[in-house]
């Protein structure tokens, strides 16, 4: 037993997946420049909390790579269950940021259980699609989307009360990325695809709050109120398009400097990044984001099993999905919604998140040969 | 240890190349988004971000000084300090507002007014919350400064009129341009750059050189972060260099008036309502020019609100009336000495000429009264001046017919604007400005009184031969006519600004008034009138005798106008001040070589002897015994 654990170890090490290591460990470090050009002048300590909270999600994401993803299917309800606890906490007595509850203090730490609720999310989903054997080989119909839609329901509901319309949108989007790989009938693709956009105008009706639904009038048209809403999106899309074709240069940023472009170290970042580096970076970085989503479909096709494919396809599906909302929205062409850009946004919640994911898809690709 | 079984594991591999496709072509339609922004429209957006980080901040310009002959300040420019506020980024400007309110005192519906504005404004945009502040106020927010960002002190180049209420007609006052006027204004003067709040004259010189006065706002490149705070530039050692434009002052204007003479005219007002104007004869320089009762123009500087805006235009005597131009008057009997003078140009009167007042004169009907009951007895031309007999001018007035007296009014410069202040305007026709709103004045004529049909020529001849009846003149028109007596029949076009120049000092204009007409007085009309107004004031039976001036030879002429007509004043059960006669009176001096001509009105004053000849006296003697002393040349420069 023993001896069979350290072979496992050593050949986790062996197959370990370099690649992707690499490119995700280029993204990271990218990030982090980024993050000491948008807050060395005056937030230095931005970049020192940046760099621990990256220290401590790298090491979590390289003992989850070594541990047998197998492992994680046992913690699934455990782990379910108290993100869905913590939800309802949020929503009795979190605090508020922005008109939304979104924080659990939880003696000196804050923690917004709205990040790794997509985790859960996505190992709930791969537990179930591994054990259920049901489907008739056409695959998935209607019916079958009951217990996925129970799964996904819950902590999305109790996120959308918060409200927090990006985490809700993020969890949908990556849970019906999910469905659709687990063999959901083209039939019901499209009849769910159909049914979604004619909801759209019902939902944005009746189910926003009202500064949602100034931010999404404001994205269909941010010149109309340019010191206020449309702020965010205006001086975004200036950073990015003053950075031209070679950038300002490292650090001679002054959109970000000079805190024209808010919330520049975490819901706007890329535009940090594309001002100083201009569009050569910006093709680097998109690129880098394009590598990391080819090798973790490499990651879902080599997997030995159901268990593993979704898992990987849950992570991936997580981060990209986040990427392009994200630089979307900095781009001018998604409304701001308030998401993250994985391995460049500060944050702790959301740097461990993405940072769990990366360990999974690590795990999952040294494991393609065992059996 | 599950194996691998899973039913549908190779369909999702195949589905796998799906979601890498979709996430290829999301990923590439950013691609495409990014390649639009940086490369097609760069240029576009590092425009827009070097705007960003480039403030542009005005250096308001000083308005043109205002200074008297001798050069002594009358209006000049001062700094108003404004507070304005920008809520920024976080959430918290409600405890910088509350700092604000402790240093500047607000009570809870001051505090709430600006609470309500600035929680409707947009984040980034500067709003207005504290005007002017003193000393003591800037001084705390320079201390407090560190707890109070995006709190913004702009300086504001704005009036200070350092006489107050004493040049209010004459050089105006100004006030905020509105929306309206902003555009009027920067299609007149595009180069001059307005702004909404920027100070324009409104009335009086400010409104009438606004082009000259105003100044050029100057501008100072800052790099600044987004609360508009100004960044240390060694920080930024790869920004451009600011560059700087200083402010220019807009243009000095020297003024004909005489600082001491105007202030001494106010003086002898004593609060009373009128007007008083002192012209050179020989130049046509306005010296003193008076309005009572008038407004401190500094208020106008400050922000009034509606209510005390009201509360000043509907004032009894409205001060905003310019009584020397604005309005017209009755001449009353001041008129008597353009009567004299056209009689004897007419040959109707010469020195021979006798009439005899009885106290009235009858013509059909009608009974005019001289306005001593008992009569002058047997009176000459002269005696007629000294004493004020009327019934000498009605018979002189119908002997020489109304047309006559018209056209004699016409040649002394009645009925028709003076066009003041016109001197700096050159020829150029289009250009003449109605000075505060001139009036014409109006002589009547007969073809005017048989299209009335209430009156006939015959009555309206009696009446104006005593400046009465339809006739209207404005004080200044009384001056120059006063003052073509003296300087050989030139009535001016009168001018009050001697020059103008540089905020330095330099490149000066000087501009001289324009001659409108020569009279040529006989020698027997010009002394036989002189000798009348001499007798007024230093004859036995002279009408305003209590004004002489010792060791002057000081002449002119006393004048009651009546404000409504004898029937209701004897019927009106009290003598109401509304009903009360204008009073005044025109003067020169010395008679030898005049050097000022003044002419007076008080109104509801009486009789001119009683109220308006005594100022006329303090003016005149004030202003001679100054030039004895050698200080109204106006070379001695600051």
């Amino acid at each position: 037993m023993e001896q069979s654990k350290t072979s496992a170890l050593s050949r986790a090490f062996a197959h370990f997946d370099r690649p992707l290591f690499f490119v995700a460990m280029s993204l990271t470090l990218i990030g982090l420049m980024t993050i000491y050009s948008s807050s060395y002048l005056k937030q230095m300590d931005v970049f020192w909390r940046q760099i621990l909270f990256l220290g401590v999600g790298w090491i979590i994401a390289i003992s989850i790579s070594l541990l047998d993803y197998r492992v994680l299917e046992r913690f699934a309800w455990p782990f379910y269950g108290l993100i869905v606890i913590s939800l309802i906490l949020v929503e009795l007595m979190g605090k508020t940021a922005g008109g939304a509850q979104r924080w659990l203090q939880i003696g000196p730490i804050q923690f917004q259980p709205g990040e790794p609720t997509k985790l859960a999310v996505i190992l709930m989903l791969a537990r179930f699609y591994a054990r259920d054997k049901g489907a008739s080989p056409k695959g998935y119909g209607l019916r079958d989307l009951l217990k996925p839609i129970l799964i996904v329901g819950v902590p999305v509901l109790l996120i959308f009360m918060q409200p927090n319309l990006g985490t809700t949108l993020l969890v949908f989007f990556t849970a019906f990325t999910i469905v659709f790989l687990c063999n959901l009938k083209w039939r019901t693709l499209w009849i769910v695809v159909v049914t979604g956009l004619i909801s759209i105008p019902v939902a944005y009706k009746f189910l926003l709050k009202d500064y949602q639904r100034v931010r999404v009038k404001t994205f269909l048209n941010p010149q109309s109120d340019p010191l206020g809403e449309g702020y965010h999106t205006i001086q975004s899309m200036i950073s990015t398009g003053s950075g031209q074709f070679a950038g300002k240069g490292f650090l001679q940023g002054s959109q970000s400097k000079l805190e024209f472009l808010p919330e520049h170290h975490t819901d706007f970042i890329f535009s940090v990044f594309a001002e100083e580096w201009g569009f050569l970076g910006s093709i680097v970085v998109l690129g880098l984001f394009v590598v990391f989503m080819l090798l973790c479909i490499d990651v879902v096709r080599k997997s030995k099993d159901a268990f593993g494919s979704v898992l990987a396809m849950g992570c991936l599906a997580m981060i990209m999905w986040q990427v392009v909302v994200n630089i979307g929205m900095e781009l001018g062409v998604l409304p701001v919604v308030g998401v993250t850009l994985p391995f460049f946004s500060y944050g702790g919640s959301s740097v461990l998140t993405t940072m769990v994911a990366t360990g999974i898809l690590l795990s999952v690709s040294s494991r393609r040969h065992i059996f | 240890m599950r194996l691998a079984d899973p039913h549908n594991i190779f369909e999702m591999r195949s589905r796998a190349i799906y979601v890498a496709g979709v996430f290829g072509l999301l990923m590439g339609l950013l691609l495409v988004r990014v390649w639009y922004l940086q490369i097609w429209q760069g240029e576009v957006y590092r425009q827009f971000s070097d705007q960003n980080r480039f403030k542009i901040e005005r250096l308001s310009a000083p308005r043109g000084q205002i200074i008297d002959r001798n050069g002594a300040l009358i209006a000049d420019s001062r700094p108003r300090f404004d507070v304005y506020f920008t809520k920024g980024a976080d959430k918290d400007w409600e405890s910088r507002l509350n700092v604000l309110r402790e240093i500047f005192k607000w009570n809870e519906d001051d505090y709430k007014l600006r609470w309500n504005r600035l929680s409707r404004a947009d984040r980034y945009v500067a709003q207005p919350i504290a005007r002017d502040l003193l000393p003591h106020e800037l001084a705390l927010i320079e201390l407090k400064s560190n707890d109070l960002s995006g709190v913004d002190v702009q300086v504001v180049a704005v009036r200070d009129y350092l006489y107050q209420d004493a040049f209010f007609h004459v050089i105006g006052f100004t006030g905020e341009i509105g929306e309206e006027e902003l555009k009027r204004l920067r299609k007149r003067y595009p180069e001059r750059d307005y702004r909404l709040g920027d100070a324009r004259g409104v009335s009086g010189l400010e409104a009438m050189n606004e082009g000259y006065l105003r100044g050029r706002d100057g501008q100072d490149f800052q790099v600044v972060d987004v609360r508009g705070r100004k960044v240390n530039e060694d920080q930024w050692r790869f920004m451009p260099k600011t560059q700087r434009v200083e402010p220019r002052a807009g243009k000095t204007l020297q003024l004909s008036l005489d600082l001491d003479l105007q202030l001494e005219a106010i003086k002898a007002f004593e609060g009373r309502t009128g007007a008083a104007v002192a012209i050179d004869p020989a130049t046509g320089e306005v010296l003193a020019y008076v309005s009572r009762p008038a407004l401190d123009p500094n208020l106008f500087s400050k922000v009034l609100t509606p209510s005390e805006f009201v509360s000043l235009k509907a004032q009894k005597e409205n001060p905003f009336l310019d009584r020397v131009v604005g309005e017209h008057y009755p001449p009353g009997s001041t008129l008597k000495l353009v009567m004299a003078a056209a009689a004897i140009e007419s040959g109707v009167v010469d020195q021979r000429t006798t009439h005899f007042c009885n106290g009235s004169f009858r013509l059909g009907r009608r009974v005019w009264k001289c306005h001593k009951r008992e009569g002058h007895g047997w009176v000459n031309v002269v005696q007629a001046l000294a004493q004020s007999c009327d019934v000498f001018f009605y018979n002189a007035a119908l002997a020489m017919g109304l047309d006559s007296l018209f056209s004699w009014s016409v040649r002394f410069g009645f009925g028709r604007r003076t066009f003041l202040g016109s001197e700096m305007l050159g020829d150029d026709l289009e250009k003449i400005y109605r000075f505060n709103s001139e009036q014409t004045g109006f002589i009547p004529y007969a073809d005017w009184i048989l299209s009335r049909r209430d009156s006939t020529v015959e009555a309206e001849t009696v009446n104006a031969g005593i400046g009465q009846g339809a006739f209207l003149t404005t004080i200044l028109q009384l001056a120059r006519m006063t003052a073509a007596f003296g300087n050989g029949g030139k009535i001016w076009q009168p001018m009050f600004v001697r020059s103008m120049m540089n905020s330095t000092g330099e490149n000066r204009t000087n501009y001289l008034s324009t001659l409108e007409n020569t009279m040529i007085l006989s020698e027997k009309a010009q002394s036989l009138v002189t000798q009348g107004m001499e007798e007024v004031v230093s004859g036995k039976e002279g009408t305003a005798r209590a004004s002489r001036i010792p060791d002057i030879r000081f002449g002119g002429k006393t004048g009651t106008a009546q404000v409504v007509n004898l029937e209701v004043w004897k019927r009106s059960a009290k003598k109401v001040r509304e009903f009360e006669d204008h009073a005044l009176f025109v003067g020169t001096a010395p008679m030898e070589n005049p050097r000022i001509a003044v002419a007076v009105i008080v109104e509801h004053g009486g009789q001119g002897s009683r109220s308006a000849a005594p100022i006329a006296k303090k003016m005149i003697q004030y202003y001679l015994k100054k030039e004895t002393a050698g200080g109204n040349d106006g070379t001695v420069q600051n």
